[in-house]
């Protein structure tokens, strides 16, 4: 059950993709169309009469590929757009065949004029499965439409040149050529998409299955331990307190992982971690506000050492704000507890040197005001810009 | 004090709703969801009301509406979560007392925000206190009957900063960009996409996301310059469907 939910939800993802990949690319495939018309119209021996006709269906294309780029093309408008464009792939060429010069269609070897017209048409029906696939099964509808693309060159080189000769048939042969080529590719970035696709919601559904496992047997041991722990109330209420914080620690690596982190989720759950433990007096607001992760990771390692710090050495009450200055966002944090000496920002071996290390290379500093009234007071800057996101991620 | 409380974790309705009987002598009514609650609240029984924020069979009922393709932008009804209950006991009665209790996640920080700009709820209390017990549900219940603001410090950070820019003053301000993001929430990816839900022209869509990404950016001042204003908005709303989808905030803001 699970696995056909999941099959479905893979061929719908991607569906999706590459509905996203064809939509935008739908105008090329038109201006490729008028490109092909105009230079059929320079290169092939056509009347002045026919020629123009040719040069107009080409600049025509080339507005309808203008049209299709800020509105929408005839794959995503669908029915009659779509059925029309289609049509196109098997008129254009008749017209073009009755419109070149007495005696000269398919007479070069190259292909026959506009011969490459069609292939835009059968690279986006080999791309989008679900053009066609409503009135046939897909495979039946592919080859009907090659077969019958390639069936319309034979027909009027017969009926134009009353023959084939060795070259016509070389210049029809190409022309299929060509018409199998754009199909071929159409088909292999359908199935690189689908590749692609799938190899993503499998290392997504790993790395979630991963995720899930450990907070799994996280809690799993945690709950055990809680059963072991009774009738001690005490000892089973410590044991729910270590369980809670293992799912937080989880719930923070996960949301490190994001490429932007929501700022108030993070505080959120540092903040909850030190409730009951010591009193927040003051908590800062986020509201919508995201920072990169290099950014978040450096607010919750300062918050989560600079907390500890406070309940380690007895305060009873923490201040905490948040600001945003200029590019800069300030994390102040202070405690009424006994406050401690410059050195030990200068000590490699603490947390506060190491933090004040990391904040560095964010472009910021972690820097402890002297003589204040109350215990310790600790600020953190770190810069929000690009740039520094950037390196950050480096 | 009779106490409302809408919450879909039977059990730990069940339990919060002893103690507060036991400890306090609330008298407590439990509804599994807004729906579920509409006549009660109707019925204006009730002095305060206690409201959780997303219902977990009603976002899977919904999710599957959305999967078979039975959600569209009219809708008789979106996804229903606790804005409808506050909403709905709010407006008509101004005197009664709404706590929202949750335990605070990423898909819920819009609706925070929203039940504090826009519907003026003042009474936030964590799901999860650091007590473990109904003490601090029990002072925000009081601080709604006394018409006194109490924000849990778990929560506050999920609230605005003074000075800054509104959910309504910005990604929410015009209709036309509301449907777009609506349209984003229920998956569309490409200008067309979203042209075929909304029923405005892609062309009229390929102009509103750059102002989109623009009130996004007010919002969320952290977001900067982006290249691909498109991709930003399409994952923001993916993100934070629930928001977007929300029922009453299409009824508020249609």
């Amino acid at each position: 059950m699970v696995s056909t939910h999941a099959r479905a939800g893979g061929k719908e993802a991607q569906l999706r993709v590459t509905r996203q990949l064809v939509e935008p690319l739908e105008w090329g495939g038109l201006a490729f169309q008028g490109a092909v018309l105009i230079q059929t119209a320079l290169a092939d021996p056509f009347s002045a009469a026919g020629r123009t006709v040719v040069l107009a269906l080409g600049v025509a294309h080339l507005a309808l590929a203008i049209l299709a780029w800020r509105t929408k093309g005839p794959v995503a408008r669908g029915g009659l757009p779509l059925t029309i464009w289609l049509a196109g792939a098997f008129v254009v060429p008749v017209v073009v065949a009755l419109l070149a010069a007495r005696g000269t269609y398919a007479s070069s070897t190259a292909c026959v004029p506009g011969c490459t017209y069609p292939s835009a048409p059968l690279f986006f029906v080999a791309l989008s499965p679900w053009i066609a696939a409503r009135a046939l099964p897909r495979p039946i509808a592919a080859v009907s439409l090659m077969g019958a693309v390639c069936l319309e060159w034979f027909l009027l080189t017969y009926a134009i040149n009353g023959t084939f000769t060795r070259t016509t048939g070389l210049s029809v042969m190409s022309s299929v050529i060509l018409a199998v080529v754009a199909y071929g590719l159409g088909k292999l970035e359908s199935i690189l998409t689908g590749v692609v696709r799938k190899t993503q919601i499998e290392a997504e559904q790993q790395k979630n299955e991963e995720f899930f496992d450990f907070l799994h047997s996280h809690i799993k041991a945690g709950l055990a331990s809680v059963k072991l722990e009774q009738p001690n109330v005490r000892a089973m209420l410590e044991k729910v307190s270590e369980l809670e914080h293992t799912v937080s620690e989880q719930r923070i690596t996960q949301l490190l992982s994001m490429d932007r982190v929501p700022l108030a989720m993070l505080c959120s759950e540092r903040i909850r971690a030190f409730t009951g433990i010591i009193r927040i007096a003051e908590t800062p607001r986020s509201g919508a506000r995201t920072v990169p992760a290099p950014v978040a990771t450096l607010i919750d390692r300062a918050l989560g050492d600079l907390l500890k710090n406070a309940v380690l050495h007895g305060a009873a009450t923490t201040w905490v704000r948040l600001t945003q200055q200029d590019d800069m966002l300030v994390l102040e944090i202070a405690d009424d507890g006994p406050g401690f000496d410059e050195a030990i920002m200068e000590n490699t071996g603490t947390s506060l040197h190491r933090l004040r290390a990391s904040a560095h290379e964010l472009g910021g500093d972690l820097r402890r005001i002297p003589h204040s009234p109350q215990g310790s007071r600790l600020i953190l800057t770190v810069q929000t810009g690009e740039d520094r996101q950037e390196a950050g991620k480096r | 004090m009779r106490i409302l409380l809408i919450e879909d974790h039977v059990q730990l309705a069940g339990l919060v709703g002893r103690e507060l009987q036991q400890e306090f002598g609330c008298t407590v009514t439990h509804k599994r969801d807004p729906v579920e609650a509409k006549d009660a609240y109707r019925a204006g029984e009730f002095d305060l009301a206690i409201v959780d924020l997303l219902y977990e069979h009603l976002n899977r009922d919904f999710e599957a509406r959305r999967a078979a393709g039975k959600i569209s932008l009219t809708s008789a009804s979106l996804l229903v979560t606790g804005l409808a209950a506050v909403h709905h006991l709010m407006v008509p009665r101004q005197d009664i007392g709404v706590v929202i209790w949750t335990a605070g996640e990423a898909n819920r920080r819009l609706h925070l925000l929203f039940a504090y700009e826009d519907l003026a709820v003042r009474v936030f209390c964590s799901k999860s206190s650091g007590t473990g017990r109904v003490d601090t549900l029990m002072e925000a219940l009081k601080a709604a009957a006394d018409g006194r603001t109490y924000i849990d410090p778990v929560l506050n950070s999920y609230l605005p900063a003074d000075g800054v820019p509104t959910i309504s003053d910005t990604i929410l301000r015009d209709q036309s960009k509301r449907s777009i993001w609506r349209a984003l929430a229920l998956g569309a990816r490409t200008r067309g996409q979203i042209s075929e839900i909304t029923g405005y022209s892609a062309r009229t869509v390929g102009n509103l996301i750059p102002a989109m990404f623009d009130d996004l950016a007010t919002l969320d001042s952290g977001l900067g310059r982006r290249d691909a204003p498109m991709a930003e908005i399409v994952s923001y709303a993916s993100r934070n469907w629930e928001f977007f989808l929300d029922d009453t905030l299409r009824t508020m803001y249609p």
